[in-house]
């Protein structure tokens, strides 16, 4: 694939994270023209009692399980911006992408009753811009401390959301 | 239907005693007129709790608001505000709480629930957007605030919705404090954030209400959020400026405990002992993990705590407020680690921090003055610096056994029970304690005022100036010359700031402004720490929240208007008071009203030392009555005032109760 620009992630530091949702509310403004994390691209999972709160953005992945599993070939990568995203004229809201992402990244949008994926505002994230403790940055990945950053925190995501995923079913 | 933006204009009515729910529209012009939340509380508990209702009695109401700015992306707006009978004062009692609650239940698309009727067993309110249910409770009774949380959140799936990771439950509940109807109970926003004064939290238990919870999914519909971005970004970078950001964003309300320094030095000087050092900073780092937010809120002024190690280790949770550490103080513990235990309890058992600590000073005090021993307390030694001792009490308080269901009472009742004296170390205004190391008085003569004119009693969070005059805040970089800068601003009068003891009229138009400022907070469903209340130079005023409320409504706000709407609302308040018996008396400070009372001065104060007089106080006290319009003679609002602020209806009921006298024209 090729990408025309330098390729920027979302660099999500979670330990940084506050739990105050501003992304939620910026992302779902700049989405939807209204304040609601449950329509947002970015969500905030919130453990309070163990003091751990993760953003949970789509991370977009170099080989995305969640193209590979998509039947429909929605899902697809975006050649300006680099990012993973959703093809709507092609996507039927089967859910098998949620299904299979280990790392929550696309979600359901419960008034537009879509599948919805981080697409980083074609460049310009509206959650980083808000986010005031730094726990979102919108960086390309070319240093190696950013790089184990990001490497990390997908690894801690994983094995987080395995834990919860298995807390809940009780 | 719905065209309105930032408001829902839903209010949801639910009669614990028939079971009944129903939906109602807020009428229009209540939105210009009261602007929301607490505005909006204030008008219901003013037309349907009047004095013929008890706080316990099922015709009192709960009601839980929150205002046109909560749930949105303006800067901090994460308030939601529960308003009720007060049991404690047996007047208005309100109380406000940030975390997430405020901002589900306005997403479920609720600007007010107004909960009546008492319910025969215990039950819990569930609201998924237009689906409300009331469900039995009996699992959860008895249950700490935590663990109803959890249990809540688990029958409800919290974190999973439409196959989504979305941790969107707000609860609001009571522990056991509200169960067994302490005085300090209140109600907690999740696990860590408490409507506190007032003991709300016994008319919850009253009821049989145990929780409300809420997901929603519904959000809220802003008229220019292009706009709001711009907005709520260009007033976090204003706030940047401010001297006092810096420590505001680094500590939260902890940052104002110096001014507690100097309360408690008066308190020091009161109670014969010796000033106390502060926690040091060191303190919090050993128990501070990480910052914590609000709903929307920039400064997430929040901490996580853990305890990494002695007595307390793994003591794990949200905090610490403020007040904690001032408490704290004043029982002459110095370590950081038994604050976050201390605050954990108290969220625990559903306690106000301050409520817990005031009758807690107060025990310590009469067990220094040899007033109880062994026997009153069943062998609990309440010396200074007794952690134990202060623990244990706690949990007596919540479950009303041994000493702590005296002191569960603070202050007026419980000194009316134990008798021997202790009244003379019980202090309130209004009902309400008062913080007990400066006996109902402020760093300054005008703070002093706005502590004790309140509405709902003794208070710091609707009627005080907080710019501190040559104090601590010099460190920060509140310097002299910036206070004479902001007076002469302001007030045409450099000395606005400048003069703590002494009678300067100007400051009573300074404080009034200020109350206009935290009442707009309120109804508005904003935090006041991101305004000039906590920021003074930098932070949020009029203006500012007038274009905010027009960005997310879409209606044209004017500063002046939102002034009068304040104002309105204040008044509103002192008229329900005044319905309910409250005269001028009632706005005087503790020991003020002890010399005016008995003639003789309170035995343990001389005014001398903290430079306040009754002369002074008379003098600032009828600038503030003239200037809001109220009788002076009596102290509430003249029938002028009230029509002019389009009150007629309570200008008219207050006639016919007789409490409006004719000389009062």
């Amino acid at each position: 694939m090729i990408v025309k620009r330098v390729q920027k992630y979302l660099v999500v530091d979670y330990q940084k994270c506050t739990g105050c949702r501003l992304c939620a509310l910026a992302c779902s403004l700049e989405k939807t023209g209204t304040c609601n994390p449950a329509r947002a691209r970015i969500r905030v999972a919130d453990w309070e009692e163990k003091g751990f709160i993760v953003p949970i953005v789509c991370q977009d992945c170099a080989e995305p399980i969640c193209m590979n599993a998509c039947k429909e070939k929605a899902i697809i990568r975006d050649v300006e911006t680099g990012a993973i995203t959703i093809d709507r004229s092609r996507c039927t809201n089967c859910k098998i992408c949620m299904q299979v992402c280990p790392f929550g990244g696309p979600s359901f949008d419960p008034a537009a009753r879509e599948v919805v994926l981080c697409d980083h505002c074609s460049g310009n994230p509206a959650c980083t811009d808000v986010c005031t403790r730094g726990a979102l940055r919108y960086t390309a990945v070319d240093d190696e401390e950013q790089r184990t950053l990001r490497l990390n925190n997908m690894a801690e995501m994983r094995l987080t959301f395995f834990k919860l995923s298995r807390s809940q079913e009780h | 239907m719905n065209t309105l933006n930032g408001w829902t204009g839903r209010k949801l009515e639910v009669d614990l005693s028939s079971g009944r729910i129903s939906t109602e529209t807020i009428q229009k012009d209540w939105m210009r007129k009261f602007v929301g939340s607490s505005g909006f509380a204030s008008k219901i508990l003013y037309d349907r709790v009047g004095p013929e209702v008890k706080p316990y009695s099922p015709e009192n109401l709960i009601i839980i608001s929150v205002g046109p700015l909560t749930g949105t992306l303006a800067p901090s707006g994460s308030r939601v505000e529960v308003t009720t009978k007060s049991p404690l004062t047996g007047i208005l009692g309100r109380a406000n709480s940030g975390g997430i609650f405020g901002a589900k239940m306005k997403m479920s698309g609720y600007d007010l629930i107004v909960i009546s009727g008492k319910s025969k067993k215990p039950v819990y309110i569930w609201i998924e957007d237009d689906a409300v249910e009331l469900r039995g409770a009996d699992h959860l009774w008895g249950l700490d605030v935590w663990q109803t949380h959890h249990r809540i959140c688990d029958t409800h799936k919290a974190k999973l919705l439409d196959g989504n990771f979305l941790n969107s439950i707000g609860t609001l509940s009571i522990g056991p404090a509200g169960e067994n109807l302490s005085m300090a109970a209140c109600v907690m926003d999740g696990l860590a954030h408490a409507a506190g004064l007032g003991a709300i939290g016994a008319v919850w238990g009253d009821k049989n209400l145990k929780a409300v919870a809420v997901r929603g999914t519904k959000g809220v519909s802003i008229a220019r959020p292009k706009e709001l971005v711009q907005t709520a970004k260009r007033l976090w970078e204003r706030a940047h400026a401010d001297p006092l950001f810096e420590s505001t964003f680094k500590y939260g309300t902890n940052a104002w405990v110096g001014g507690s320094y100097s309360r408690s030095k008066v308190a020091r000087v009161f109670v014969g002992g010796e000033r106390n050092d502060a926690i040091e900073e060191k303190g919090f780092e050993e128990i501070y993990d990480g910052h914590r937010g609000c709903h929307g809120c920039f400064l997430s002024c929040d901490h996580f705590l853990n305890v990494k190690e002695g007595k307390y280790k793994g003591t794990k949770g949200e905090g610490v407020e403020g007040f904690v550490q001032i408490y704290a103080l004043s029982f002459k513990t110095r370590s950081a680690s038994f604050l976050a235990k201390y605050n954990n309890l108290c969220n625990q058992l559903g306690m106000n921090v301050s409520s817990v600590g005031s009758a807690v000073v107060w025990a310590m005090e009469l067990w220094k003055a040899g007033v109880i021993n062994k026997e009153d307390t069943g062998g609990i030694e309440i010396t200074e610096g007794n952690e134990e001792a202060i623990l244990v009490l706690m949990s007596q308080m919540a479950y009303r056994k041994g000493f702590g269901d005296i002191m569960s009472d603070y202050p007026k009742e419980a000194a009316r029970k134990l008798g021997k004296g202790s009244d003379r170390y019980a202090a309130h205004t209004k009902g309400q304690f008062a913080w007990v190391p400066g006996h109902g008085i402020g760093t300054t003569l005008i703070y002093t005022l706005g502590l004790n004119t309140a509405t709902r009693g003794f208070d710091h969070l609707t009627g005080t100036i907080s710019i501190y005059t040559r104090d601590w805040r010099a460190e920060f970089g509140m310097t002299d010359k910036l206070l004479t800068e902001l007076g002469q601003k302001r007030y045409g009068d450099p000395n606005t700031f400048m003069t703590p003891w002494e009678v300067n009229l100007n400051t009573v138009q300074a404080e009034i402004d200020q109350e206009n400022l935290l009442y707009m907070c309120d109804m508005v469903g904003m935090c006041k720490f991101p305004t000039q209340y906590n920021m003074p130079v930098h932070g949020i005023y009029y203006s500012d929240i007038a274009l905010l409320l027009e960005q997310v409504t879409g209606e044209d706000f004017t500063a002046g208007e939102l002034v009068d709407a304040a104002s309105r609302v204040k008044t509103l308040e002192h008229a329900y008071n005044a319905r309910e018996g409250m005269r001028r008396i009632d706005d005087y400070p503790f020991f003020l009203r002890w010399e005016m009372e008995r003639g003789e001065p309170h035995p343990l104060f001389t005014a001398s030392k903290v430079k306040l007089t009754l002369e002074n106080y008379n003098a600032v006290l009828d600038e503030w009555y003239k200037l809001r319009g109220f009788d002076p003679v009596v102290g509430i609002p003249r029938k002028a005032t009230l029509e002019r602020l389009g009150l007629p209806d309570v200008a008219e009921d207050l006639q016919k109760r007789g409490t409006l006298k004719e000389r009062n024209h």
